[in-house]
């Protein structure tokens, strides 16, 4: 029995008042900016940002502080859910500009990006002067999540052990405001192992992001581990992902998932398992559906085959 | 799209995992088999080069194909679904 709720209803308030102030900051200095901002929000995350960023489906970036520091005060949770809505939109302006997931909305207002960027850093600038040592996490994790990135693009379809050295560390850079909390509640000395929980999780969110859009990546060109798994073994991706490829991303998120449920265990969050009890089972459940989808479609290819005389489809394989 | 035995394996492969590929073709395919429509599975399928036979029609109106289009919603959440077609 799940005794934790999620979302949290103070997060989601703090998400609502803290994206409507930034847009309304935002209209005060930059009234052009702010109107290009508003479109592409409501275009990305719809019209209630609140529910994208507490969806049980979404990277739980605003929740991470409050169950690393579960007596963080309202204030500076409000101070942190204003940075990474910040810096959130900021990596997603990047992002979709750089994939090339866009018609072009986000490379005309690129510049929104230095708005963005600058409200993910203030708060931040609020808590913890600049020698703090706050300070260091923010800079190698910002700076790796940026080489990881980098690194993703220029190197193609990645194999296993180049996605997660690449591609999964895409969004380690979620640490950031856990470490803030964690300063905040006086107990840095637990950090290195948020920091290891982050890690894995973010390797299973990734993967889950490329397991279920490679069809998308493919056709946009980006990189992907399905597409590079397919390439690896010489096979066309379609067939492949069908006959075997299913069963081996679903694999590899089951690894993923035990490994960031046993990071989890350590870290004394009661709200965080219980999160990962309700996420995982739910990724699962989706798992066992699709799988149901994909023996059908095997018979669907199976009957279609034998109408050309049994000749294609089930010979391939 | 038209794919056939002469367009193997590419095309006819890409074809025969349906679902994920021709979303417009299997839906009707998938409206004649569950006799949502006049149509008739023979002639959808003859579009594509398939021929049907004394079985097949049942076999095909056995189908889960709710769960046949749910993988391809999953697998390719871009593609326009027209939500009337998702059983």
């Amino acid at each position: 029995m799940n005794q934790h709720a999620f979302p949290r209803s103070e997060v989601v308030a703090a998400v609502r008042t803290q994206w409507r102030s930034l847009s309304t900051d935002a209209h005060r200095r930059a009234p052009t900016l702010a109107r290009e901002l508003d479109r592409w929000v409501g275009k990305v995350l719809g019209a209630r940002p609140e529910a994208a960023f507490t969806a049980l489906e979404s990277y739980p970036l605003v929740h991470l502080p409050i169950w690393a520091a579960p007596d963080l005060t309202p204030a500076v949770l409000r101070l942190l859910v204003r940075s990474t809505v910040s810096g959130y939109l900021y990596v997603r302006l990047v992002d979709n500009a750089f994939d090339a997931d866009t018609d072009g909305m986000e490379l005309r207002m690129l510049p929104a990006a230095s708005y963005l960027h600058t409200e993910f850093q203030l708060p931040y600038q609020q808590l913890y002067p600049f020698d703090h040592p706050f300070w260091d996490t923010f800079t190698s994790a910002w700076t790796r999540a940026a080489e990881a990135t980098l690194a993703d693009r220029l190197l193609g379809n990645p194999d296993v052990d180049r996605f997660e050295l690449a591609a999964a560390r895409k969004t380690t850079s979620a640490i950031i405001p856990v470490a803030a909390a964690l300063h905040a509640g006086g107990e840095p000395r637990r950090l290195p192992a948020w920091a290891r929980f982050v890690d894995a999780f973010g390797r299973w969110h990734q993967l889950g992001n490329d397991f279920f859009g490679w069809r998308k990546d493919q056709r946009h060109g980006n990189p992907n581990l399905v597409l590079g798994e397919a390439l690896r073994r010489r096979v066309d991706p379609d067939g492949w992902f069908l006959d075997e490829g299913f069963e081996w991303g679903a694999e590899l998120l089951s690894r993923y998932a035990a490994e960031a449920a046993a990071q989890a265990r350590p870290l004394d969050s009661p709200e965080l398992v219980s999160y990962l009890e309700m996420r995982l089972s739910t990724h699962r459940a989706r798992l066992d559906g699709l799988r149901q989808g994909i023996s059908e479609q095997v018979q669907l290819s199976r009957l279609l085959a034998d109408t050309t005389g049994g000749c294609c489809a089930s010979r391939e394989r | 799209m038209q794919a056939g035995r002469d367009d193997y394996p590419s095309e006819y492969h890409r074809m025969v995992v349906t679902g994920l590929v021709d979303h417009e073709w299997a839906a009707r395919l998938q409206r004649a088999a569950t006799g949502q429509s006049s149509e008739q599975v023979g002639d959808v399928l003859a579009e594509h080069g398939f021929r049907t036979h004394p079985d097949l029609e049942a076999a095909l109106a056995q189908l889960d194909w709710s769960a046949i289009r749910a993988v391809a919603q999953a697998f390719d959440p871009e593609y326009p679904f027209d939500e009337a077609l998702i059983c």
